[in-house]
């Protein structure tokens, strides 16, 4: 197997709903989660990586461990949100 | 009308257009587009609580002028109320009581949503609303998370 083979094996195209907007690109399947959020977060926001969840339709993934961990496959769909989506607290 | 009504339509349409292009990629989410017609969206969100749908009618009369506003109608369309379990409330999910437009239906306390900005004087629209998870793709998708947070309860 050439490098060029090898590096094709390991990435998956995905479509990840960033606000709504979809966002279509190849990732390394090995790559930690915590890695994909940043990378789709704008540079003054990926120190508050935490604050985000990337889910699939069933489950939040684990930020910890990799894509293909999550068992995130090829052509899969995930959407990043915010963990707290600034919900108000009212008493009535 | 506040606004001008072609400018309205055509900040729904361009907003809205992710909903349409790529509606078979929201559903794999869990987001179901059911119609896109302005100023009307109506989508249908897995609730996993629950395991089904609820149906959201989101209103967008007045785009971006004011922010949209909905309400979980059942399939007739109706206002779902509270008292069957049919409704989520929590977080900012709000049944029917208290609705600072002064309508019988549920309504949503979250930022970017009419009703919130009703309440949260603190909290400008006009400041917020040119950021993309203000805009109706952003906030159907956020509102699609926070419905499957533990704190949301069916009531």
């Amino acid at each position: 197997m050439n490098q060029h083979q090898h590096d094709a094996q390991n990435k998956m195209h995905l479509t990840i709903l960033v606000d709504g907007i979809p966002k279509k690109e190849d990732f390394v399947s090995n790559l930690k989660v915590e890695e994909v959020i940043k990378m789709l977060l704008p540079p003054g926001e990926k120190q508050n990586w935490g604050k985000y969840i990337l889910s699939d339709r069933e489950n939040k993934l684990d930020t910890s461990k990799s894509l293909e961990d999550n068992g995130v496959k090829e052509n899969d769909v995930l959407s990043l949100t915010q963990k707290d989506g600034g919900g108000g607290h009212l008493d009535f | 009308m506040i606004s001008d009504p072609l400018l309205a339509r055509m900040k729904f349409e361009t907003d809205s257009l992710p909903l349409v292009n790529e509606a078979a990629n929201f559903q794999k989410t869990g987001i179901r587009v059911i119609e896109v017609n302005f100023p009307v969206i109506e989508v249908a969100l897995f609730w996993k609580m629950k395991q089904r749908e609820i149906m959201l009618r989101i209103i967008a009369d007045e785009y971006d002028y004011l922010p949209v506003q909905a309400y979980w109608i059942n399939e007739g369309g109706e206002a779902l109320l509270s008292g069957q379990g049919f409704i989520p409330q929590g977080i900012g999910f709000q049944t029917e009581g208290g609705n600072p437009l002064e309508v019988p239906r549920s309504w949503l306390c979250f930022r970017g949503w009419r009703e919130y900005h009703e309440c949260h004087l603190e909290v400008l629209w006009s400041a917020i609303r040119n950021l993309s998870q203000y805009r109706i793709p952003g906030l159907i998708t956020q509102l699609y998370s926070d419905l499957n947070r533990a704190e949301v309860q069916a009531v």
